[in-house]
Parts: C-alpha cells; structure tokens; sequence
C-alpha cells in the first residue's frame, strides 16, 4: 500500500500510553542519580534555578510552548529520517510527516498574540518542516546505519552508569564500601550522521536569533555537547566493526521568523582529552549537587541571571526571600519536575 | 476563513488525503519561493465579502485627492 493511502489515524492512535519513569533520585531524598544534559546544566548554571526547576518543579506557560514545539520538531524530522532510510521518496516521506504532524498537533494552538506563540504554533511549525527538509533533501551528512542492528541511528537514547556515584549511595558491606547506585547519564541523540568520513552526532535547535558565528559559539565550550559527544562514542562503542570515533555534534538551527524560516549548521568537536577533562569535572558538580541536597539549601548564582537570554526566574530573584514564594505561585505553575528517565 | 486555515483546523479524521497535504505542502513551497525571489510572502487572507466592503467604504477617509490641503509653514 502506498505510504499516502494509508488510514488516517486520529489523535488519540498517536498518542502513546504514558509510561511511568522511574525517579531520578535517591529514594526518600532530593540526591540526583540520573543526570541528563538538562539537569546537569541547570546545576551549572545555578543552583537556585535547578532547585526551582528539577526539584519543586515550576514551570512557566511560555516555556512549555518552546517544549512543545521542540518536541514537535524533533518527531517530525525523526519519522522523516526513518521513512527516507525505509526507501520512501522525499516527497512521499514529506507528506507522510506533514499528515501525521497535523493530526498529532490537532488542538494544540498557541496564542499567537504572545510572543512565544507568534513563532511557535502549528502553522510555523508545518512551515519549518516542509523548509528544512526541502533544504537538506540531498543532504552530505547521512544517517549512520548501525552494524549490530542494521537500523538507522535515530533518536537513540542512551542511559549508561558512571563508575562514581553519590556518597549516601555508598554502603558498607563486610567492611567493604559498596556503591548501590551509580550516577548515570541518560538522554536521547536526535541523529548519528557520517559526515566527511567521519561520526557526527545531529542536533536539531529552533531559534529565533539568527544564527550567525555568535550564535555558533555557545556551542563550544557546551555541556550538552560535549555530553552528547561523549554518549554516542559510549552508544555505539559496541559496534562491529567499530566505526571511526565521534568527532563532535552537528547543529541543525532552524531559526524561525514570521514570514520564513532558514536553516543553518554549525560543526562543534570535542577531543578525546577534553571530553575526559568534561567527565573529571562533572564528579565535582554532582558533589557538589548531592552537598546542596543533604543540607537542603541551593544557593544562588547571581553572576548567571543574564545569560542565556535572561533566566526566566530573574524576577522572581529580584524579590525579597520573604514574598519570593508568593510570586513563585503567581507567575508559575508547579507541575510534575523534569525527569531525565522519562522515556520518548 | 481560508483555505489553509480550514485545512489546518480541520479535525485528523475529516482530512482529504493526499489532497489537503498537496495544498498545505504548495503552499508553504510557493511562499519560500516567493521569499527567496525577494518578494514579501502573501498571507493567506480570507476574501473581502460584500458586506465587508460596504464596511470598509463607510471607514474610508473622505478626503479627496483634489481637495485643497492646509500646510502650516514654519
């Protein structure tokens, strides 16, 4: 049966079952044992940020459109990828992803009076599909097929145990210390591309800055990067034959305008030596993340209020401690904390 | 309301396919055309009815091109 003859399936096919994650911390503590390139972010940029976010678990309106259509994305693109690696034409692939991103968005409608809604909602986001696939429809960076599984490397998720972990994880055992839980690292990498001969992990980004050498340069030095480097080397470290090392991520940056969208990309490569440095430093931060939780204070990092195009939490800084919950409560809603185990 | 809105309003299950695809596919494809070619992309807007001219005739300044106008020189 052709791919376009296929039954329409409604909203409520598409919607997979929820699964419930397990919890990223320790039992009965606020101690993180499972880290994604999120949390682990929000702890470095501020403790009082990740407390707000990770463990009370407040979320903005705005913020969960930017999720939303993040997510829309990346699943559009995902099943592209999947189809076109199954053989399907980039026109009948394009369609098949147009269709089923409109049935799975149906009733999902922004206000487009806000800003965030202006150039997030589902006509821009059908818009930056079609766009960006067109654009890359011969694309010099193409899908990895993995040698164990001959699948095509798409939205892999990866979740592997570090050989450290907390110390309220840690329990003595014939005089022995035995450590329970390991800290691990877990996400999903959009793509696994070849690229000039050599592994690139694909990152999809929608902005709405322009993606110039600027834009670029966030990337490098980066967490979630220098993360996600790391997490495919250890993906598909298990490969046979081996693939050549991953060099680093591809940036995909979608920006997004009110009239059009353009599509640009970034190369950003991580050594072998500095994503060894970026894993001895991170036994730091998660010491000092489990040091938070034991004595039940995040401080503040007021160096970090600007950055990243201002911390959506600064007003609620500017307030004074006595009255901040208050405002907490107005301005944000509290809903379930992100959960780095929360499968896709 | 327009074409492509009501294509994008519709529910999953009234969508005509591959049709409706075809129409919201073009019509994202001749927008981007018409960008690149340094045209300003047209929206989509819903045709001007009858009544609505009426309205819009009753708003227009009545000002005519061959009225004289009042400057104030400085």
């Amino acid at each position: 049966m052709s791919i376009l003859n296929q039954p329409i399936k409604s909203a409520m096919d598409l919607e997979p079952p929820p699964i419930e994650a397990p919890s990223p911390f320790l039992p009965n503590s606020n101690i993180q044992y499972a880290w994604d390139a999120t949390s682990i972010s929000y702890l470095k940029q501020c403790p009082r940020l990740y407390k707000y976010i990770m463990i009370d678990g407040w979320q903005s309106e705005g913020e969960s459109i930017h999720i939303r259509f993040g997510q829309e994305v990346h699943t559009s693109l995902q099943m592209y990828q999947l189809l076109r690696t199954d053989g399907a034409s980039h026109d009948d692939a394009v369609h098949d992803v147009v269709l089923d991103t409109l049935c799975r968005t149906y009733g999902w409608n922004p206000d487009t009076e806000t800003r965030p809604g202006k150039y997030k909602n589902r006509n821009t986001l059908i818009r930056a599909i079609v766009d960006y696939l067109d654009k890359y429809e011969e694309d010099p960076a193409t899908t990895y097929i993995r040698a164990s599984t001959g699948t095509a490397a798409v939205e892999l998720s990866f979740r592997f145990e570090l050989d450290f972990g907390p110390r309220a994880a840690v329990s003595t055992r014939d005089g022995e210390d035995v450590l329970f839980q390991p800290y691990v690292l877990c996400g999903h990498l959009d793509r696994v591309v070849e690229f000039s001969d050599c592994l690139y992990v694909m990152d999809y980004k929608t902005t709405t800055s322009t993606p110039g050498p600027y834009y670029f340069d966030q990337y490098d030095p980066n967490n979630q990067m220098t993360l996600y480097t790391f997490a495919a080397g250890q993906v598909l470290e298990d490969e046979n034959p081996k693939p050549s090392p991953v060099k680093g991520v591809i940036i995909e940056a979608i920006q997004l305008m009110v009239d059009e969208t353009r599509s640009t990309r970034g190369v950003t490569q991580r050594s072998q030596g500095r994503l060894t440095e970026w894993l001895g430093d991170l036994e730091y931060w998660l010491g000092m993340a489990e040091y938070y939780a034991e004595v039940g204070y995040w401080p503040h990092n007021d160096t970090a209020c600007d950055k990243f195009g201002g911390c959506r939490f600064r007003e609620i800084c500017q307030k004074d401690p006595s009255v901040r919950e208050k405002f907490l409560e107005s301005s944000f809603k509290r809903g379930t904390p992100w959960n780095p185990l929360q499968p896709r | 309301m327009s074409t492509i809105d009501e294509i994008m309003n519709k529910p999953p299950n009234d969508l005509v396919v591959p049709d409706d695809i075809d129409i919201l596919v073009a019509y994202h494809r001749n927008n981007r055309a018409r960008v690149e070619a340094g045209e300003k992309p047209k929206k989509d807007r819903p045709k001007i009815t009858v009544d609505m001219s009426s309205i819009i005739q009753q708003i227009k300044p009545t000002a005519t091109p061959d009225k004289p106008k009042f400057v104030r020189r400085v």
